[in-house]
């Protein structure tokens, strides 16, 4: 070998690691590095940045319009908020430690004030100023005890009976202050249910009790829930089931809970050899999706259908009518939806597609299923008059897709008189809307969105009737809060 | 066959029992007993410990405990232990059979979303020294 071979042989490594000493051990990681230059061209990606503050807080909003005199509370969210921790970007959506946000409005006047969940994950990376936990997404080899140990609390949030949850689904309710947000620690609602994953979605019964599920996909389970309108536990089931699918959401109608189970389901063995929860799930299309009635008294399975397979992370909401219960949900031909979700944190998707609007009916005598599509616009986030949960509803009000990027609408379909009605947002990215009642018993729609030209969230409060003409109110944040999922509103 | 059990007697002949010293930290509250097994491969996975080489029960007066099982043969063991915070002399779990009492294991090993192996949890006593010490945090 001569002296130049030599040089370009070896000397290349020599000279790169003094010349550019950090390439020789700490490069940056990797998927930060693509979702930078991503957000470079794609600035609407700023709402997946995420935040690393603990807090953020605001007086009294700017506001354009005017906010309805009768619309006073607060309406309190989650999501998914610290999406880099320590030098390493997150691989899903679904993985951030979560930040509970309270928008408070009252005499026409709205603020913000957002904290993040003080979870057991949270605090024990904070003190060693790292990533140690595996998430929903993201795998990472730290042996876990117990779920909780991994509850990053960041879905939705249950207010009950002067309380406030924050909610995750594969673990306990972490209880917060619902005035200063503070954590107040993990909810136990009885020593043989603590540690149980109670879910993101409960429903709230017309007797003000609250029906949930939780899937416990370790312990190939599934567990129900029902609490009365204080918090106290009045009943709870375990009910058996191999390779647990990933139950989201479920409904309530007068008898029956409605639970469907999506061809989505979890492979233990994968989970336990170094694969992450999301990745130890497989979607089998020639798997049937399994619908469960559940009897409320007795919390048995009374009667299960069959329908094609699909996913569904939403429901509107089910009833019961003549010799059918009815169900309406925002379904997904398959689980390819979970990939849009971990390539946005890397800035690669800009759609979330295949969700539309369907009606499932029911019939209990002949037991035969009825399914139907009811739009060809992509769907999501559904919310309806809380005081219709069970029984037949009226109105819909839900996220579109009616643009080139991720969720850019808000409609509202009146099921009464087949009216819809939408609003397109310009350059924004709109979060769950939520269909609530005032003092006087006037609806209006109420969400929060993405403005990315002016580098902002925004509150937006429209007249539920004439959502055709867009927010009466918009109140604009001086900050980006980071997309989040799911909120709940508190009149008072 | 006869040769092999004269050279294992021997070996054991010449071999100390060795005392096993436990270090147990983390216990909270201070209330209810500490059960503490030690195990061979056979008994390990039982619930029912009474087969187990050694097992005793000790009252908890502070948040950490010593405890001492003396004359233990040459083997190779894991040691469980558990806190029974109400005194119904067993571990207190949900309805899933996760603990809601505190537990532990030897080598501090922890399970991953479950209860460690008994290769993990396992230490050898060969019978070389005295004293062999154990620390153990209980994970709660
Ligand atoms: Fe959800």
């Amino acid at each position: 070998m001569n002296r130049r071979e030599f040089i370009r042989s070896t000397g290349g490594f020599a000279l790169s690691s003094l010349v550019f000493p950090h390439l020789s051990f700490a490069q940056q990681d990797e998927w930060i590095t693509a979702f930078n230059q991503n957000l470079k061209i794609k600035p609407w990606l700023i709402g997946w940045q995420g935040t690393n503050q603990e807090t953020l807080q605001t007086g009294a909003l700017e506001v354009k319009g005017k906010i309805p005199q009768y619309l006073n509370g607060y309406f309190y969210r989650n999501g998914p908020a610290q999406n880099e921790v320590y030098g390493k970007r997150y691989h899903h959506w679904f993985d951030g430690d979560g930040m509970v946000q309270k928008f408070h409005i009252a005499n026409g006047k709205i603020s913000h004030f957002g904290k993040m969940v003080d979870t057991h994950k949270y605090l024990t990376e904070k003190r060693q100023q790292k990533m140690l936990f595996q998430t929903f997404g993201t795998y990472l080899p730290r042996r876990i005890t117990n779920v909780d140990k991994i509850n990053v609390a960041n879905i939705s949030l249950l207010p009950l009976n002067k309380r406030l949850f924050a909610l995750w689904e594969g673990g306990s309710a972490y209880e917060i202050n619902p005035k200063t947000l503070a954590t107040i620690g993990i909810q136990s609602w009885s020593p043989q249910t603590k540690g149980l994953p109670f879910g993101a979605h409960y429903r709230q019964d017309q007797d003000g009790s609250i029906w949930n599920i939780g899937y416990a996909s370790l312990n190939n389970a599934i567990v129900l829930w029902h609490l009365d309108s204080r918090g106290k536990l009045k009943q709870s089931k375990v009910l058996p089931i191999k390779n647990v699918p990933m139950v989201h959401d479920f409904m309530i109608t007068k008898k029956y809970l409605v639970l469907l189970l999506p061809s989505f389901r979890f492979d233990k063995a994968k989970f336990m050899n170094k694969h992450s929860f999301l990745e130890a799930h497989y979607f089998d299309k020639d798997q049937a999706t399994i619908v469960w009635l559940i009897d409320k008294d007795t919390l048995n399975i009374q009667k299960t259908f069959e329908l094609p397979a699909q996913f569904v992370f939403h429901f509107v909401n089910a009833y019961e009518q003549d010799n059918e219960v009815v169900f309406e949900s925002m379904r997904y031909p398959n689980a390819d939806i979970f990939n849009a979700f971990t390539e946005v944190m890397r800035g690669r998707s800009n759609k979330f597609t295949e969700a539309y609007p369907y009606r499932v009916r029911l019939n209990l005598e002949k037991n035969t299923v009825i399914e139907e599509k009811l739009s060809n616009i992509y769907n999501e986030f559904p919310s309806i008059d809380i005081n219709e949960t069970g029984l037949v509803h009226t109105q819909v009000v839900s996220l579109q897709q009616r643009g080139e990027l991720f969720y850019n609408s808000v409609a509202i379909n009146n099921y009464q008189t087949g009216k819809e009605q939408y609003f397109s947002y310009t350059q924004q990215l709109a979060e769950e809307h939520l269909l609530i009642k005032d003092a006087r018993g006037n609806d209006w729609v109420v969400g929060t969105t993405l403005d990315y030209g002016e580098k902002c969230t925004k509150v937006n409060i429209f007249n539920a009737k004439k959502l055709n003409d867009g927010p009466v109110a918009v109140a604009k944040l001086p900050y980006v809060l980071p997309l989040g999922f799911h909120g709940k509103f508190i009149n008072g | 066959m006869k040769k092999i059990t004269l050279s294992l007697l021997l070996v054991s002949s010449l071999s100390y029992a060795t005392n096993i010293e436990i270090n147990i930290s983390n216990i909270k509250p201070i209330a209810g007993k500490l059960s503490i097994a030690l195990d061979t491969k056979d008994t390990y996975n039982k619930d029912d410990k009474s087969n187990s080489v050694f097992s005793a029960r000790k009252k908890i007066s502070t948040s950490k405990h010593k405890i001492i099982i003396s004359d233990v043969d040459a083997g190779t063991y894991a040691l469980s232990i558990f806190h029974d915070v109400d005194n119904d002399n067993k571990l207190s779990t949900n309805l899933l059979g996760m603990p809601n009492e505190g537990y532990g294991f030897s080598n501090n090993v922890v399970g991953n979303f479950g209860k460690p192996t008994f290769k993990e949890a396992s230490f050898i006593v060969n019978g070389e020294q005295e004293t062999i010490k154990l620390n153990v945090a209980l994970i709660r």
